[in-house]
């Protein structure tokens, strides 16, 4: 938001925000817990948990700070208690590789671009998509439905970070049916996600 | 062999001659039972646990989706009394592979008006179209469900862009009778299907309307957002130059600067362009991208000008301390 004021207050006098990130002081960059996935249980008798990814640097409850495949519906932003549905927060996590703020910044454009797609939830699949008439990568246009860990897959997994899935067939992007399979059913979920193939930060809230 | 031994195994043997004998019907009577057992317990679990607790029933029906009756799923999709989950689902499974046009009887649930928006999106995005089909998804682009509209004007865009680019045009330019959903399709399907790298004019009007859009204080976020992304996905020199001068904030700059880092190398190779190299340079301050390093150095070189050897060694001293690699997928 200080980034878009200072751009509208640029215009005036004609300059562009880009002059005055870019030659004033560096660029705001990803803060707080922009980027990292957020988890919460309540799924299942806790078999499972949901899976988002944090827009805003910090949780607040005025705002709309994660992005989620809620269930129904498409890939929204949405509120904290959305998220939480009443459940108990289970932390944050990012890739086992750890990603700078830069790399954080790249993974909430991919995130916000899905969000610009209005992608249909996906039960069966991760990322389901048509392996026809995708490219060699599922850019986000392809895609025809997405599960809430599905959203964290891809945007990790389009930066080349690794989550869950073999040497060969790990990365959910990938066009291929034998990758679109490999990332289906229960052989990942939120849980397992978080748990074994991402690295937890805190459990204290964002 | 004692008697009772012997009774067992008549018996178990007759079992077995009528399992043999049962019918196709009898089979597929069965076989129903059980997917209407799972899809029963998925609508009752997604009432009260969420739809991710769901994967295990989702998965059991999915492996058996060629089998699954699709009379049973069209009932589903159609029983208000059914979670909006399982009616989903429902859409999925009898789509199942997918990648092939719609048949007559998924044409009819397409245009049902009965049917909830959300099980016709979810049937609409996994068909392939064709011109032949461009009456229907034309009338299910007019509709009012937002993401119904906006899937079937982009799937018109694919199909038959003849057609799709005009009305996108128009949908775009008319404000007050257009939904903030059917212009975000709009800008989508005029960026994907509209062929703008090669035709000037229509890119340029396209670029000034994008770019009023970002710029404007009454436009809603989604609307800008796509707007920026529609631009960045045009992935042409005057397209992200429009972008970086628009008031896009830094998540769509980051975004539309990943995406054309190739073409934003290419902006500055010679013949050099004063303004493009400060372009470039400032933008490497919202992402800075390593493979650009080389064509900055190279062109501050040979412009020989002060203030971009300044720009540009502040350009790199971003790429150094916190670049990232170019990423290759966007050029695909």
């Amino acid at each position: 938001m200080r980034i878009r004021a200072l751009a509208i207050v640029a215009s005036v006098v004609g300059l562009t925000a880009a002059h005055l990130c870019g030659f004033v002081g560096q660029a705001e960059a990803a803060s707080g817990s922009q980027g990292y996935a957020v988890y919460r249980d309540g799924v299942a008798a806790n078999l499972t948990w949901h899976a988002a990814i944090m827009d805003d640097p910090h949780w607040n409850s005025t705002s709309y700070p994660v992005i989620q495949a809620p269930g129904t519906g498409n890939v929204v932003y949405d509120t904290w208690n959305s998220f939480l549905a009443g459940n108990t927060y289970q932390g944050r996590y990012r890739p086992k590789s750890a990603p700078s703020s830069t790399q954080r910044d790249q993974f909430l454009a991919t995130a916000h671009r899905i969000v610009t797609e209005r992608i249909p939830y996906s039960l069966a699949y991760q990322v389901w998509y048509n392996t026809t008439t995708s490219g060699t990568y599922v850019s986000t246009d392809e895609i025809q439905g997405i599960r809430c860990d599905g959203v964290v897959e891809y945007v990790y997994e389009w930066h080349s970070f690794r989550v869950y899935g073999s040497n060969s067939l790990w990365d959910v992007t990938v066009n291929s049916s034998s990758a679109r399979l490999h990332h289906s059913g229960t052989a990942v979920t939120p849980k397992s996600q978080a748990r074994t193939y991402l690295t937890k930060i805190a459990d204290s809230l964002p | 062999m004692k008697r009772p031994t012997l009774v067992l195994c008549v018996a178990l043997s007759l079992a077995i001659g009528s399992l043999g004998a049962i019918s196709a019907h009898q089979r597929a009577v069965a076989q129903s039972a059980t997917d209407e057992a799972l899809l029963e317990r998925m609508s009752a679990e997604s009432q009260n646990q969420g739809d991710d607790g769901l994967l295990d029933l989702a998965h059991q029906l999915w492996e058996r989706r060629a089998a699954i009756d699709p009379a049973l799923l069209i009932r589903y999709m159609r029983d208000t009394s059914k979670s909006a989950t399982v009616r989903n689902f429902s859409a999925e499974l009898y789509v199942g592979d997918g990648g092939v046009a719609p048949d007559a009887r998924a044409k009819t649930l397409l245009t049902d008006e009965s049917l909830p928006p959300s099980v016709r999106t979810t049937l609409l995005v996994r068909y392939v179209y064709t011109p032949d089909d461009t009456k229907m998804l034309h009338s299910l682009a007019s509709q009012n469900s937002p993401d119904l509209s906006f899937h079937a004007l982009l799937l018109l865009g694919k199909a038959n862009p003849v057609v799709a680019i005009p009305e996108a045009e128009a949908s775009l330019a008319d404000a007050v009778h257009s939904s903030s959903e059917k212009r975000q399709a709009a800008l989508k399907v005029l960026a994907r299907y509209g062929g703008l790298r090669a035709k000037p004019d229509l890119r340029n009007r396209f670029i000034a309307s994008a770019v009023g859009i970002i710029n404007s204080n009454d436009q809603p976020a989604a609307l800008k957002e796509a707007a920026a992304f529609s631009l960045s996905e045009v992935r042409h020199a005057d397209a992200i130059a429009a972008l970086l001068r628009s008031h896009a904030d830094r998540t769509l700059r980051t975004g539309a600067i990943d995406e054309n880092f190739d073409i934003l190398a290419n902006m500055i190779v010679a013949p050099y362009h004063r303004e493009r190299v400060l372009l470039v340079a400032e933008a490497m301050q919202d992402l800075p991208v390593r493979d650009l390093a080389g064509p900055l150095r190279a062109a501050a070189d040979a412009l020989g000008d002060s203030e971009v050897s300044e720009r540009v060694a502040i350009a790199l001293k971003a790429i150094n301390e916190r670049g990232v690699a170019g990423n290759l997928k966007w050029t695909d």
